[in-house]
């Protein structure tokens, strides 16, 4: 599913987090990279969503090397392959809640009809129907990150990218989150969970962990 | 084409960051508003010239020796009768009267009801019963704003001329004429053609001027050369050449306010560009958010230019609906001063109702592209922010 | 002195800001012509991708402008004509000066070349690996200097017109100025247009596209030529009144318009599939198809007047 083969990323100032990465991940899995702040999980996720280029070496989605992909291939592909979950949620503020989940899908063929309907449903799987029309800015955080969570979904995407996911929350609110996370699993969809809260890691055994730091 | 959903986007956007907008809404409008004014005024006074040249003869033929106007003799339009291919030439006698009290000029039409060819507001008055009034040596028909003011003033119908001898004639109001035109209806008078004479102190045997009509137009600047052979103390007019000279003086004078106008807009594109390139961190973090959900470049583009175009049409309404009655009921207080050069155009002039929808366009484009220059590279900016900084 | 015309100073005003954007992706191509490498993943080739882009953005719009600033020239030139003695329409004006023509050919010229270059742009767009992003940046320079040509035209050609000097009006041009393309006659002229038109949709049916783009090229001269000597006269409903402008006047309903459109649509369509085919070596059904759907309604269109005329009248003009 995610081949990475070599991959060097060099930032602009002279910074290289991941240089000479290789890593292979199946269809279905669910991986966590774990590392410390700085280590370049981000980074990882980045390229794997096309967001950014790396220096060198190769980057293969189910069959479709990306590492070099001109901008808006690079987004038609993340809109039809990849849901991500920012660690800040990164909702627009001025948005209702099923406004926000809708964004993704503005630029498609759909009628906004179809959008609204799938962003329904998917809030009703996540149990947050009775708030879909309150301005995200008025959500609790347990709240909006659901809302984020069903951003990432409405898509339909197979992979499903989550940055530092339990940054913001409380213990119960974790639980619920890997529940999620297990269901999405479940689904079929791959998931890559950049994270460096062992809580997360225990709460979620059939995780493979992927250690990043220094020295790899 | 348009992509409603990302439109409705786009609004929502606008709405959300409303203070970044007004303030670009607001001169924009103004500079839309201007300019329309401007429009509006050139083509209303283009009217209003229309009127008057629907009525002018095709040739007139005036006195003039020593640079000085003269009253011309009225049996030279029996001479110039004989000229081939004028088919009509009669003596006028018109002027203006000076009145001091409301500090302006009425002007005096003396009319002969037998002869042919009346302007046409002079037509349908003396059909329109005003036939008795004019044969009577004391009775006028007042242009009807003209009759208003004089009632408002003196509360009868009746006013006094005082000749240039010193004595005084005393005229009844016998009947009021509407004309089209705003200028005629507020300034002029008929009345009969003797007493119109001896108000303007001209003699039994002249007038002021001879209008000369003919049918074939192709004709008229070789008969304009015949008369000038034939009375080299005249001044010719033709109706061409007034019409030309009203068509180009009303361009260069839109024309030499454009000149103005198109710095404001420079100002504005200045002012323009700045506003929407100074797109904030915030603003910015959102495009990088929007492009990792999957929106391309041109998508981007898209919700900046219907951002853009939002702004535009509400400041085009906006302003067209601020200047249309700025200069159709208020006269375009201030404005019309610039357009006010024209000896035959008084402070009291009212501009007849005209609008075009080419004038609009117009308008429009005149706008238009200094305000994509000033969208289209903020825009790009925008829209080729980096998706990765959505992750930092 | 008729820079201070209104209409005139917009379309001189617009045009001067149409220079600046293509004064600047002539600059930007430069840089691109020079340095772009696609395999490269240094910022320099980043910073060229979006760039790149913006080039696109600027012709985009300076073709969104051009075509109603084209059609308020067109307007220009016909207000004008009120001023001109002598002038009818905008053929009289259009023949002040000697630039007039130019101009005109100058500014239908670059429409069609601006919309070929965004025909590439969209095909550079579609590749994975911006394949031909070099080659529409070449052609860059020839853009500007084909508007450049235009705007030299336009300056000389408004500061040339004398308000004072008497123009011909549009019967009078036709009918004297070019007695070779008026001795074609307006039947003939008319028999070669059909002729065209059959030969263009057969190789339309056949899909010989290179066939059919250099009879889609000459249905341009065909067709406009037919249309003064030929058609026009039935849309006037006088035989003598030979011109492509007096069309567009409210007398006639604007119908110039929808002629003129067709035709542009039906040639740039044709156009744009050869260079389709020419660029990336695979032909596009679609556009070959909407290039023919056009230019057929340009010619119903032609056939519908003469035919109507003749159905009511039961005579020929
Ligand atoms: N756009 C960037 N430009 C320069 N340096 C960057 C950029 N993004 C990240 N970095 C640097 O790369 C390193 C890895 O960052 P990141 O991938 O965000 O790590 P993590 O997510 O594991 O905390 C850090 O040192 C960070 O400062
Ligand atoms: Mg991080």
């Amino acid at each position: 599913m995610i081949v990475m083969d070599s991959v060097t990323k060099t930032y602009t100032g002279g910074v290289s987090p991941i240089s000479g990465f290789s890593l292979e991940i199946r269809e279905g899995e669910t991986v966590i990279l774990s590392g410390e702040s700085g280590s370049g999980k981000s980074t990882l996720l980045s390229l794997m969503a096309a967001l950014i280029r790396p220096t060198s070496g190769d980057i293969t989605i189910d069959g479709k090397k990306i590492a070099k992909l001109p901008e808006d291939f690079a987004a038609l592909y993340r809109r039809e392959n990849i849901g991500i979950i920012f660690q800040s949620y990164h909702l627009l503020p001025h948005l209702t809640a099923v406004e926000n989940i809708c964004v993704p899908l503005l630029p498609t063929g759909l009628s906004m009809k179809d959008i609204t309907a799938k962003a329904m449903n998917i809030l009703s799987s996540l149990n947050m129907a009775d708030k879909a029309n309150v301005n995200v800015s008025k959500l609790s955080g347990g709240e909006q990150q659901r809302t984020a969570i069903a951003r990432a979904l409405i898509n339909n995407p197979k992979i499903i990218l989550a940055d530092e996911p339990t940054a913001n929350l409380d213990r119960k609110l974790t639980d619920s989150l890997t529940d999620t996370f297990r269901r999405m699993s479940d689904e079929g969809r791959t998931l890559v969970i950049a994270t460096h809260d062992s809580a997360l890691t225990e709460a979620l055994p059939h995780a493979r962990i992927i250690s990043i730091g220094h020295g790899i | 084409m348009i992509n409603l959903k990302l439109l409705e986007f786009a609004l929502g956007s606008i709405s959300a960051r409303k203070g970044k907008y007004i303030f670009i809404s607001l001169i924009l409008t103004l500079i839309i508003f201007l300019s329309a004014s401007v429009f509006y005024i050139t083509g209303a006074l283009r009217l209003e010239a229309s009127y008057t040249l629907d009525s002018m003869p095709d040739i007139i033929v005036q006195k003039q020796t020593a640079g000085q106007r003269q009253f011309i003799r009225r049996d030279t339009a029996d001479r110039l009768l004989e000229i081939p291919g004028v088919s009509y030439a009669v003596p006028r006698i018109w002027g203006t009267y000076r009145y001091e009290y409301l500090n302006s000029n009425i002007t005096i039409v003396g009319v002969d009801v037998f002869a042919g060819h009346l302007p046409k507001d002079i037509e349908t008055a003396v059909k329109g019963g005003g036939m008795e009034t004019l044969l009577k040596p004391d009775g006028m028909i007042t242009g009807a704003k003209l009759a208003d003011t004089l009632r408002h003033i003196y509360n009868h119908d009746e006013f006094s001329f005082q000749k240039p001898d010193g004595g005084y004639i005393s005229m009844k109001t016998g009947a009021v004429f509407r004309p089209e035109s705003g200028l005629i209806s507020s300034s002029v008078i008929l009345m009969n053609q003797d007493t119109a004479a001896e108000i303007l102190g001209i003699d039994e045997n002249r007038a002021t001027d001879i209008a000369v009509f003919v049918p074939n137009p192709e004709e008229t600047d070789t008969i304009a050369e015949k008369i000038a052979a034939m009375a080299p103390d005249t001044v010719i007019i033709t109706k061409e050449k007034i019409k030309a000279m009203y068509q180009n003086m009303f361009d260069y004078k839109s024309g030499i306010f454009l000149l103005i106008f198109s710095v404001c807009l420079f100002t504005f594109f200045i002012i323009a560009a700045d506003r929407f390139t100074g797109i904030g961190r915030e603003e910015r973090k959102e495009i990088a958010v929007l492009k990792a959900l999957g929106y391309t470049v041109s998508d981007i583009l898209k919700i900046k230019f219907y951002e853009a175009a939002a702004v535009a049409v509400f400041a085009f309404l906006l302003g067209i609906f601020l200047a249309l009655p700025y200069v159709f009921v208020f006269h375009a207080p201030l404005l019309k001063n610039v357009f006010t050069g024209y000896s035959y155009l008084r402070p009291e002039f009212v501009l007849p109702f005209s609008f075009s929808v080419s004038d609009t366009v117009i308008i429009f484009l005149s706008v238009a592209p200094v305000y994509t220059a000033s969208v289209i590279i903020p825009a790009w900016k925008s829209a080729v922010t980096d998706a990765g900084e959505s992750i930092r | 002195m008729s820079f201070l015309i209104p209409e005139v100073y917009i379309l001189f005003l617009s045009d001067i800001i149409l220079l600046v954007f293509i004064s600047i992706s002539l600059f930007i191509s430069a840089g691109i012509i020079r340095n772009w490498d696609f395999a490269s993943s240094a910022d320099r080739q980043y910073r060229l991708e979006k760039r790149s882009a913006l080039v696109s953005v600027l012709i985009k719009y300076s073709l969104a402008l051009k075509i109603p600033l084209f059609i308020l020239f067109i307007y220009a030139e016909d207000k004008l004509a009120d001023v001109l003695p002598g002038a009818m329409c905008a053929a009289g004006s259009v023949n002040a000066t000697p630039y007039g023509k130019l101009l005109l050919y100058m500014k239908i010229f670059n429409i069609y070349f601006f919309s070929v270059w965004l025909v590439i742009n969209r095909l550079d767009m579609k590749t994975e690996d911006l394949r031909y992003t070099r080659l529409k940046h070449m052609l860059i320079p020839f853009v500007f200097v084909c508007f450049a040509a235009e705007l030299t035209l336009f300056v000389l050609n408004f500061a040339g017109i004398d308000p004072a000097v008497p123009v011909s009006c549009c019967t009078a041009l036709f009918t004297s100025e070019s007695s070779v393309f008026l001795s074609i006659g307006g039947r003939n002229s008319f028999i070669i247009f059909s002729i065209n038109y059959v030969l263009l949709s057969l190789f339309f049916i056949f899909r010989r596209h290179t066939l059919y783009f250099i009879t889609n090229f000459i249905y341009f001269f065909t067709s406009i030529i037919s249309l003064i000597l030929f058609t026009g006269t039935y849309v006037y409903e006088l035989p003598t009144h030979l011109c492509p402008f007096c069309l567009l006047q409210g007398g006639y309903w604007y119908v110039g318009y929808l002629f003129y459109t067709l035709l542009f649509l039906g040639t740039f369509f044709g156009v744009s599939a050869f260079i389709t085919k020419l660029v990336s070596g695979k032909s596009s059904e679609y556009i070959q198809r909407q290039s023919f759907i056009f230019n057929s309604l340009y010619f119903i269109l032609s056939v519908y007047y003469p035919l109507s005329y003749f159905l009511s009248h039961r005579t020929w003009l």
